[in-house]
């Protein structure tokens, strides 16, 4: 960072607001900075950086209601990874934030750099997305948060709707009927751990008698956006899966995907292994193997 | 052999404690920093330079090429510049040299410097070089050309059961050594001070006192160096150039401090391989003939690739007794970033090649590539290519047999066949792959490889090291030496040789900095050679530090001691070793390397002793493969080494098990492009190394069998260990999917590639 720069580290949301207000932007949101800091250009040219890990509800919160848990943005992976009420209610959120980065990362990296960050690659997102997390964008107007699904803030890698005095502020995830619940996340990165993914697939579902009573799948790195494929989801609700069924639904998220070749892969294999992974979740839900 | 807790590493403590000072920890007063302007292209005429007249030039110091009378690295062979005049041949060559007293101005005053280029056709392609219209290097961008020709090539041809021919490559290898390349120069009057992290303080120091044609003198000392692998064999001496030309013209000490980033763009990679090679068989594998044709990509300046060329073409022929032999190898340039010295310096290239091609002969004639492998391993008293004869030391057939048991190779091999038949079938079928939910297709694969010790050919000869040890006011023996500590243990390792030696703590030793004002020129740190060549210099003075005392002591007192572990006894009195030299400090010896007569090597005919003696190894790697996702795992390695003698087993075991990772990394991890001629990584999230949640679960063994020439026996480890990991993960590979890879890295997009080829061909 530039010796000029200033930082401000408010103490809560009041102090955050104020500066905010008193500021001119551009400004920097930033909470672990996992990113950002091994960014050299780009962290030395980080303008009024202002750190969101010294506001005390957003570093702190994590609290869990009767039908929802609203964690805080800069609460690091770690805590929500600890956290014995997420990991029984939404233990697919705890699986994706164990498989981002290492431990430091998780003891540094938030849910809220994770969405402003607005990584295609970003490993919490797709299952923000399958949860129907609600994002609440602040500074808050008459005490309201503007409030968000995650596919409405991302709008292309590293593009979001976030005005410059807008940041995140914190994470609504509603716990869902956990009767016939069965979900998955898969990373498929070059390495055990810190690795930025080729690709990732959240599933959440929830089956009566065999049949799906609903499903909601979320891919992450195979397109410039996080989108719910909503028309392999259609494919799959209200069905009773088999091989074909299944077979329909690889063929349909294929089409829903629009991966590019680069650096960490290639377009075909994303494409065609996005699609497997699908599979392998849906055969290992079902226990369809050819025996 | 067994660990021992008591012989931890000599450096440890500091580095443990965080009390190591690397160059950029050091407080240097008025320090500047000092960076280059480089070409984007790979290559382009400098059409000219400009200096924009809106930025204060007196605040910073400028060099470009026009003001250094000797512009070329004194190296092998003298065609790098420190800085471009006319022609850049890499993207990322140096043209402009800034220093400035803060990083700020450096960077203002770099954005304000204009060099125009008329951008020229570039050749990145090795197999295209030769025959390029680019010139490069000479009239046929050739650094090297070796022929090696043993018994009648011809002969084996016509008694050949089976002609067996193998295309195989090998691409870039980035070392990532933990610090980033860093050397500061601090100008004196009529001295240069250069001070950094670095392998080869002398090196730098030839280059420098070239580069100033012996105006100045030119003292180097090596900083604590964090990790080098190779890479700060040759690279150094361009980068301290650099800041010694910043700190003569500015009059400030300047530093070079790459960040990740340009450490990465910039500095040497492994070289990328091309081999065709041909085998002559008899119908039950054995190898009657190899006929191999090696190319290596050197990039735009020679650095070391001929001596690297030469290790290559001398190891082609791997762990295998072969009666006849024909090897052409070139090492050509491209108009990529200067190739340079990488642990196994063209081993690992070679031996990846021959076992591929054993592995290719085993596919052939329907074998198991152990039985192939067994069937022609070398012996002692059989000759390698260059007609050496292998009088002593060799342990190809030990370390096979060690660690086929071991790893129970040849079960393993049957039940996985098995176990992935069905798996494999319905892949290829297009049909989901799995039985059951944790279904993977398990390989298992091995490779023998081996490293010969020392320098190539005549090189230890030539470079005559030599150390001296001198007993200190305190009775204590003190090395000068200019080996360095990179991580290796070369401090622990030199300690614990002398101290042996004289029966004495090793606490009683010490090292004196690496500074070439202090320390005769016992050579580079670098072939695996500290230990088995600088060690054997330090047993011989040892021996003679103890008869000298000896005699000194009798002759003081009349009477006739004799050394008996750590005392000089009489029959009445007994005497400390210290007590004794510290009567006598100021005792210094002087020992001065030179080959065993019984070595011989002819470099102009590829005749001979290539080497003194090589160092063994045999390894097996379990590898497991997602048939989903084709991600690649290796679960388990064993391997086993010969190593002579380990002089610190726990530190030697470490060797093995860091240089194997890091040879799995060249297999399967470790991928490196080229985008508009320049390197497509930029550091840790690109360029992927294993991490230690991939490191397989590890069976190590070494295995002595002594040098008669080394320290206790011991020989060179430090590179072997990398040999051989990415053949034997690989030959699991086709193992598994019975098909010739033949190209590294192999990458799970590979992997996915050649599944649907062998769909298609099914269908």
């Amino acid at each position: 960072m530039s010796k000029n720069n200033t930082v401000f580290r408010p103490r809560d949301l009041k102090e955050l607001d104020r500066i905010i207000e008193q500021n001119v932007p551009p400004f920097t949101f930033v909470a672990g900075a996992t990113d950002l800091m091994v960014q050299t250009e780009r962290w030395r040219a980080a303008a009024n950086l202002i750190d969101l890990t010294s506001v005390s509800e957003l570093h702190e919160t994590l609290g869990v209601k009767d039908s929802s848990v609203r964690i805080g943005a800069a609460v690091p992976y770690s805590r929500i990874i600890k956290n014995s009420v997420v990991r029984e209610l939404l233990p697919i959120l705890v699986e994706a934030c164990r498989q981002i980065g290492s431990v430091q990362i998780q003891n540094r990296g938030t849910l809220g750099g994770n969405i402003a960050n607005a990584s295609p690659a970003g490993d919490s997102l797709p299952v923000l997305a399958v949860l129907d997390a609600n994002i609440w964008i602040g500074p808050a107007r008459n005490g309201k948060f503007t409030i968000k699904k995650i596919d409405e803030i991302m709008t292309g890698p590293g593009q979001t709707i976030l005005g410059e005095k807008q940041y995140i502020a914190f994470i609504e995830i509603p716990f869902h009927e956990r009767e016939g619940q069965f979900w998955a996340f898969r990373k498929v990165g070059q390495r055990s751990a810190l690795a930025i993914s080729k690709l990732n697939l959240a599933v959440l579902g929830w089956l009566n008698d065999g049949i799906v009573k609903d499903i909601r799948i979320c891919s992450g790195s195979v397109a410039p956006q996080i989108n719910r494929h909503r028309r392999t989801e259609e494919i799959l609700r209200d069905k009773k899966p088999d091989e074909k069924l299944i077979e329909q639904a690889c063929q349909m998220i294929r089409r829903e995907i629009s991966p590019i070749s680069d650096i960490r892969s290639t377009e075909e294999y994303r494409r065609h292994t996005t699609a497997e992974v699908l599979r392998d979740i849906l055969y290992q839900t079902f226990a369809i193997y050819d025996l | 052999m067994k660990a021992n807790p008591n012989d931890f590493r000599v450096d440890a403590v500091g580095k443990l404690r965080a009390e190591t000072r690397y160059i950029r920890d050091e407080k240097i007063p008025g320090l500047w920093f000092g960076a280059a302007i480089r070409s984007p292209l790979p290559r382009a005429r400098i059409k000219s330079i400009t200096f924009d007249k809106n930025f204060d030039w007196n605040r910073v110091t400028v060099v470009t090429a026009k003001e250094i009378a000797n512009n070329y690295v004194a190296m092998l062979e003298n065609d790098m510049p420190f800085l471009a005049e006319e022609i850049v041949n890499y993207a990322g060559e140096p043209v402009v040299l800034i220093a400035a007293a803060d990083k700020e101005t450096l960077r203002e005053a770099g954005e304000h410097v204009k060099v125009n280029y008329e951008p020229l056709p570039y050749v990145l392609d090795m197999l295209q070089s030769e025959n390029s219209d680019v010139k490069i290097f000479g009239e046929r961008n050739i650094f090297k050309e070796i022929r090696i020709e043993k018994g009648n090539i011809e002969q084996a041809r016509q008694n050949a059961f089976a002609i067996v021919e193998l295309e195989s490559e090998t691409g870039f290898q980035e070392h990532l050594y933990l610090e980033p390349q860093g050397v500061v120069a601090i100008p004196e009057e009529d001295r240069v001070i250069i001070k950094g992290s670095m392998q080869c303080p002398y090196y730098i120091k030839a280059a420098l006192d070239e580069m100033f044609g012996g105006k100045k003198h030119v003292t180097v000392i090596q900083a604590a160096t964090g990790g080098a692998f190779g890479g700060k064999e040759d690279f150094p001496s361009l980068l301290a150039g650099h800041a010694a030309l910043l700190a003569v013209k500015s009059g400030h000490p300047v530093a070079m401090f790459f960040d990740r980033e340009e450490d990465v763009r910039v500095t040497t990679k492994r070289h990328p391989s091309y081999h065709k090679d041909i085998a002559y068989v008899d119908k039950n594998g054995r190898i009657l003939g190899l006929d191999l044709t090696i190319y290596l990509d050197g990039g735009a300046y020679c650095t070391l690739s001929q001596v690297v060329l030469a290790r290559s073409a001398l190891t082609a022929t791997g762990c295998y007794h072969v009666p006849h032999v024909r090897i052409l190898a070139k090492a050509v340039a491209t108009n990529t970033v200067p190739s340079g010295a990488f642990r196994g310096f063209g081993g690992p290239q070679a031996v990846f090649a021959i076992e591929m091609l054993i592995e290719e002969i085993a596919h052939r004639l329907n074998l198991r590539p152990d039985q192939v492998r067994r069937l022609n391993l070398i012996k002692e008293g059989q000759s390698t290519a260059t007609g050496q004869i292998l009088r002593y030391s060799v342990s190809a057939e030990e370390t096979f047999t060690d660690v086929l048991e071991r790893s129970d190779y040849v079960r393993k091999y049957n039940t996985y066949k098995k176990g992935n038949a069905p798996i494999l079938e319905r892949l290829l079928k297009g049909v989901y792959p799995k039985k059951n939910a944790d279904d993977m297709l398990k390989g298992i694969g091995l490779s023998v490889s081996l490293h010969g010790a020392g320098f190539t050919g005549t090189g230890e000869n030539r470079i005559k090291g030599k150390i001296r040890v001198e007993i200190n006011k305190e009775g204590m023996p003190v090395i000068f030496s200019s080996q360095t500590e990179m991580g290796q243990g070369e401090e622990t390792a030199l300690k614990n040789i002398l101290a042996k030696t004289l029966s004495i703590d090793r606490e009683l030793i010490l090292l004196t900095e690496v500074n070439t004002d202090l320390v005769p020129n016992s050579g580079p740190t670098v072939a695996s050679r500290t230990t088995m060549v600088v060690g054997s210099l330090l047993v011989e003075a040892g021996k003679e530090i103890i008869s000298r005392l000896t005699k000194k002591l009798n002759s003081e007192t009349g009477k006739s001691f004799e050394y008996r572990l750590g005392y000089f006894y009489d029959g009445e009195q007994i005497i400390s070793f210290r007590e004794v030299a510290q009567k006598y400090a100021g005792l210094f010896v002087e020992k001065q390397y030179s080959h065993p007569p019984v070595i011989k090597f002819d470099d102009i005919r590829w005749k001979g002793d290539a080497y003194p003696v090589f160092s063994w190894a045999a390894a097996v790697a379990e590898v497991e493969v997602d048939p989903v996702t084709f991600e690649i795992s290796v679960a388990r390695y064993f391997t086993t080494h010969e190593i002579g003698k380990a002089i610190n087993y726990d530190q030697a075991i470490a060797q093995i098990q860091g240089g194997s990772l890091q040879g799995i990394g060249y297999a399967i991890y470790e991928k490196v492009g080229l985008k508009n001629g320049y390197f497509d990584i930029t550091g840790f999230t690109d360029y992927i190394i294993p991490s230690s949640a991939d490191m397989p679960e590890m069976d190590v063994k070494i295995l002595e069998n002594p040098y008669p020439f080394g320290p206790f026996g011991a020989k060179g480890l430090g590179e072997l260990p990398f040999v051989g990991a990415a053949p034997a993960v690989i030959s699991a590979l086709w193992m598994i999917f019975n098909y010739p890879f033949t190209r590294l890295p192999v990458m799970p997009e590979d992997l996915f590639s050649v599944v649907r080829t062998l769909k298609e061909k099914g269908a």
